[in-house]
Order: C-alpha cells, then structure tokens, then sequence
C-alpha cells in the first residue's frame, strides 16, 4: 500500500521509499522523519485533491501526489 | 564601536524573529529586500551586533531560499568576529529542531566557534503541564541550553545574561567535543527526543482538529474565499485614510513652499516636477504597508501554509506550485518583494515561471491607473445586479482580469519554456506550523521596512522621469504645451497610438508610464493642464470624458495597463533573480505587445 493510500485517522509505518526519489529528497525525508520503519499518521486526505497531510513524530506535513505515491507504507491494526 | 557579532539560527516558525526584537530593541536595520525570510536582520544588544539569519529547515539545501540561507550561514560562521552562534529550538517540536540544532553545532565545531541553545516556547509546554530537563539535555548536547519564552519573556533577562556573558568570553564554554557521537544527526535527535521531548501529542491534536476544518474542501474553501475577501476590503478600506493623509501632507507642504517662493521657474520645477512625482509614489506606501501586515499576520499565525496547501492543486493544474500563492498574493501591493519571495518555491522551473507571471498581478501602481479610467468609462452611484457597486465591480474585474491572464501566460510558459533537465525538479513538501497569536513586534518590523524599502527603491526612478518630463513639457521657455519638445516627440511617435484611438498626448503618458506605470495619470494630467492631477482624479476624468475618449479606445488603455509590465524596478529583479538580462527585458517587450495587441483588438471591437 502507498502512502497516498492512507485513509484519514490511519497510522502506518513506512516499509518502503522507492528508487526514483531524488538522494536530496530523500536525504530531506529522512531529516522530517520520514524514514523505514517510521510511524506516520494520515491527519487529511489532500484537501480539494491537493497534497496529503500526514503527521511524523512531533511535526505536520504535506506531501504531492507523485511523491507521496513513490513511498510504501503498511497499516496499524488498531 | 566594537564589530563583534552574535549570530541568530533557527527553523522557519521558531520564534527566531521575536527573540531577535526581544534582544535587540526596536531599532534594526535590513541588509536585503524584505520578502519572506530572505533578510539579515541587524540589531545591537549591549556592545554586540546581533544578527538575524534567514531562516532555513535544514542545513543541507532544496530550494533557492535555502541556498541562499545556507550560503550567510556558513559565511557568517567563518567570519573572525562571530564571537557567539544562538540556535533556536522548538520545545514543542524537540525532535525536528535537535536535527538542524546538531547540524548547526557541527559546523560550529567546524569554525571553533561556540554555540548556546535557546530552548524556546517553553510556555507552551507549562500549558500543558509538561517540562524539558534543561540541564540534563545541556550535558547531553555538549552546548549550554536555555529554556525561553520569546512571547512571555519567561527565561529572557536570564538568557540575555548568560548569551553576553559567552559573547564576552566564548572559550570558557566551549563545545563539549566528548558530547558529540558519531551516529547520524537524525538518529541522536530520535535519541534526544526519547529522553527528553515531549511524549503526548497534545500540542499535535488540537492543531489537527482545526485543520480538519481549515484544510476541509468545503469550509476551508469557503475560509479561504472569506480570508482573501476581507485582505482586499482591507487594502482599500484601511489604506484610504492613510493615503489621503499622505497626499494632503504633501500638498500641505508644496502650499508652504512655493507660497514663500518668487513665481518662476523654480517654483514651477518645485511644484509641478518633484512634489507631484513625489506625491504620485509617497501615496502608495499605506497600502505597500497595509498589504504587508495582513501577509504578515496571515504568515505568523500560521494560515499561509494551510492557504498554500489548499491552491497546490489548482495551481499545478497552470504549472504553478501551492507555494506561488504567496508571491502572488505580495504581488498585489508590489512585484519587487513578490518575487523575491518566490524564491521558496522547490522547483526551479515552477519558480520562473512564478516571476515571470508576477508582473500580471495588479500592484498598487496601477490602482490610479484604474481609478481615473474607471472614473471615465463607468457611471459612478450605480449599482452592479443591485448589490454592488458598479465601479467597485469594475475594480474587482480589473484585478481578476490580471490573474485570469498571469493564469493563463503560465499554462502557456509550462508548455513552451524549455525545462532545464541540469536541475532537478523538487517535489510539494510543505510544513504545517502550529496555530499561533502573531505578535506585534516582529509584524510592525516588517510594515516598517517593507515602507522603507519601496522607497528606497523607487525614489530615484521616479524623482529622474518627473523631472525629465517637466523640462520636456516646460521648454522651450514661454513656450505651450502643444509646442513644447515633449509635443514634438509625442506627434513623432503618434502613428503607433492610432490603431489603439489615442492621440499624442495619451502616447506621451504611455511612453514615460514604461519606466514606472505610476507617473501616467501625473503626465496625463500635464497633458490636460492640470497642475494637481493626482489629488484631482475626478477633475482629469472630468476633463478627459469631454475630450471625447472613446470607449472602445478608454477600455483598451485600460486592458493596457493591466497586462503591460510598465516598470524598470521590476526589470531589474528579475534580471537579477534569474541572472539573464535577455529574459527580463524579453518580458518587458512581450508584455507590452501584448497589451498593445489586446488594446489595439479592443478598440476595432468597440
């Protein structure tokens, strides 16, 4: 499942970040938390089919579509 | 005067600024263009200058903003008198802010210089019954740590304290170099956090719940809608007054000093040259200052990201990213900060096309324009569908016409300009700050500066072209307009305002108006023999409407204005933001066939 999957309210944690992302990308979505085995929350579906908003640790963020869908995550069972 | 320095570094949203005007007083001083975070700041505590870097996320770089950030920070940090470096710490956001605060301390390690960590926001965390063991998180990072509130000034007088006490004498604290690991920064963050940092997310919570309203594709539309509403309202309803008084100032003055003055020549020069250029610019810095603040709280209280967040979609849609907004939006007062503020834009490509497109937003320059040519064309005390006034809606088309047009110039640019494959085109990542009351110091900074700069930079131009044209309209002496120099260069070029039914004097007002759009109803108003046109707009519209101004020919001058880029200011922005002189003046002259295109296709329709 993609991070661009996350239903609101959903946590996850990251399994996967593919290839294609850019190293300085990568190198900044490690800095924000963003990294294997991190757990993230889906705080909003992209408002108006924008950005997805998800939470990392102690920050809020929003992330485009064709980044967001280039991350790999699997879902908490609550 | 010593020259030494205490450097001020910190994440965007960290309460650096306010600390800044906390320790330093109101006085300071700008070494750039106030856009959005692309300043030093220059104030004095004590015998130290203490200096305000841009803030910037990470010290490792992905758009223009943070290149430039990261360039003064490392520059600054070599420099022999940087006694003190100060890095500023989010208490709410400990783990975040401990991978740039590691980072800084790295390369502070790098300079030998020494660091003092202001833990700042502590309030927030007595709120909500929590606390961060300052001491023991000192012995961990190996650099002194101050807990602070810039808001409250909790912790303030004692920070100031032990920050000049470090300045006078850096080595007795230097950095603990035992304290330093040689794990990642990101993982002794994730450490730190976990012994230190906040453990509920409380904080997090109630930011989210409102969101879930701001950011909601109803109400948060509507929010937005209402938001812009009442900035627009403002710039006219607040400014008015502020403008007024400027220019009765200015008129008050001008009274004063020609009434002791000979009549003559430099009496004429006083009052037709420099107070009505003066006037004609001076009354557009209320509204540059008004605009300025409602960005200003909009920004500190944390609503532009959530407004940025929410255009991305619609926006990408023309090739533009949600952070364009922004630019856009300072692009309504003045182009020159709007595109320096572009600058936080990730992607390169996305971001020419930004400044490029900037021009078309409405400015402030061009709101006399509008206001005599609407004061021709629409009937004033009617109403638009019953509700609105017609010249009110007339105003508001005007403003949207240029968006329509910047909107559709961008899809156009997305599809042609050439993409630079040399640079990497940078993905959306936007940071949601938390809510926050902005205070008023750091906002009434930027209002300030924001009048000064605008000044600065538009005095000169503006004081050269008033003075050219009076010599032009005033000789050769005894001579009237219609024989002046400026009558004979304005039949020359009349054949090219034919087509657009104007005749040589609105082609004089024209060609001066491309060095700066604002000196056109002050030329036109020479044109007309009116000494005191732009206190008089009602009077030149009067005397323009009997002249016999066609409509097709006044809405053509009127689409004109709105597209053609009539500003060398702005001309030398861009230049210097994209380092190509060929593009930036290949924008001016596009622009201005466009305008002539649509004023020319307008009045043959009309």
């Amino acid at each position: 499942m993609k991070l661009w999957d996350l239903q609101k309210n959903q946590h996850a944690l990251i399994t996967a970040m593919s290839s294609s992302i850019n190293d300085e990308v990568i190198h900044r979505l490690h800095e924000m938390g963003l990294d294997i085995n991190n757990p993230v929350l889906c705080v909003k579906r992209g408002p108006m089919g924008g950005p997805i908003v998800i939470q990392l640790g102690d920050s809020v963020f929003a992330i485009e579509h064709n980044l967001a869908s280039n991350i790999s995550v699997s879902v908490i069972k609550d | 005067m010593s020259s030494s320095n205490i450097l001020l570094v910190g994440k965007p949203n960290s309460g650096k600024s306010l600390l800044f005007n906390q320790l330093t007083g109101m006085r300071q001083h700008v070494a750039n263009y106030p856009g959005v975070t692309v300043e030093i700041k220059r104030g004095r505590c004590n015998e130290f200058n203490v200096l305000d870097m841009p803030g910037t996320y990470s010290l490792k770089g992905m758009s223009k903003d943070e290149y430039v950030a990261i360039d003064e920070i490392s520059r600054a940090m070599s420099d022999e008198n940087t006694r003190l470096v100060v890095c500023v710490l989010d208490a709410t956001r400990l783990e975040r802010s401990l991978v740039m605060g590691l980072q800084v301390q790295k390369l502070a390690l790098q300079h030998d210089k020494t660091l003092l960590f202001a833990l700042n926001f502590i309030d927030e965390l007595t709120r909500i019954g929590e606390s961060i063991d300052v001491n023991a998180l000192s012995v961990a990072l190996g650099s002194p740590v101050l807990g602070i509130s810039a808001r409250t000034l909790e912790g303030i007088h004692e920070f100031k304290t032990a920050m000049l006490g470090i300045a006078a004498n850096p080595s007795s604290s230097k950095i603990d170099e035992l304290a330093i690991s040689d794990k990642s920064v990101i993982e002794q963050s994730k450490n730190l956090n976990k012994r230190f940092g906040l453990q509920k997310d409380v904080i997090l919570r109630d930011q989210n719940r409102i969101d879930s309203f701001m950011l909601n594709s109803w109400f948060g539309g509507l929010a937005f809608i209402a938001v812009m509403f009442v900035l627009f309202q403002s710039i006219f309803t607040l400014a008015t007054p502020l403008m007024d008084g400027v220019e009765n100032g200015i008129g008050f003055v001008a009274q004063l000093v020609t009434h002791y003055l000979p009549k003559g020549i430099v009496s004429d020069f006083l009052s037709d040259a420099i107070f009505a250029g003066l006037g004609s610019f001076l009354v557009f810095v209320p509204q540059i200052m008004v605009l300025t603040l409602i960005i200003g709280i909009l920004e500190d209280s944390g609503y532009l990201a959530r407004a940025a967040l929410m255009c991305h979609r619609p926006l990408s849609f023309f090739g533009l990213s949600g952070r364009s907004f922004i630019p856009y939006l300072s692009g309504h007062a003045c182009a020159i900060p709007a595109i320096m503020a572009a600058r936080t834009i990730e992607s390169p490509h996305k971001r020419l096309i930004t400044m490029l497109t900037i021009p078309l937003m409405s400015c402030s320059a061009r709101l006399p324009v509008y206001a005599l040519l609407i004061a021709v064309l629409v009937p004033a005390n009617q109403s638009f569908l019953g509700i609105f006034n017609l010249q009110g809606a007339a105003f508001f088309a005007l403003y949207f016409m240029g968006i329509v047009m910047a909107l559709l110039v961008s899809q156009l640019l997305n599809r042609f300009l050439p993409k630079d494959f040399e640079q990497t085109d940078m993905p959306f990542i936007l940071e949601l700050p938390t809510y926050r009351l902005p205070h008023w110091k750091p906002l009434f900074q930027r209002v300030i500066n924001s009048a000064k700069q605008f000044i600065v930079k538009a005095a000169p131009i503006i004081f050269w072209v008033s003075v050219a044209i009076w010599v032009l309209g005033y000789f050769p002496l005894n001579s009237t307009l219609e024989n002046s120099w400026l009558s004979v260069i304005g039949q020359f070029f009349e054949p090219i305002f034919t087509p657009m039914g104007l005749d040589w004097r609105y082609g004089i007002a024209i060609l001066v108006s491309f060095l700066a759009r604002e000196v056109f109803v002050g030329a036109l108003g020479t044109m007309f023999n009116m000494d005191n046109a732009e206190d008089d707009v009602a009077g030149l519209a009067n005397r323009v409407q009997a002249d016999g101004l066609t409509l097709g020919a006044g809405l053509g001058l009127v689409l004109f204005y709105v597209v053609a880029l009539q500003c060398v200011a702005t001309v030398a922005i861009i230049k210097g933001e994209t380092g190509s002189s060929r593009l930036a003046w290949g924008v001016y002259i596009a622009y201005a066939l466009l305008a002539y295109a649509i004023a020319v296709l307008v009045n043959t329709l009309f």
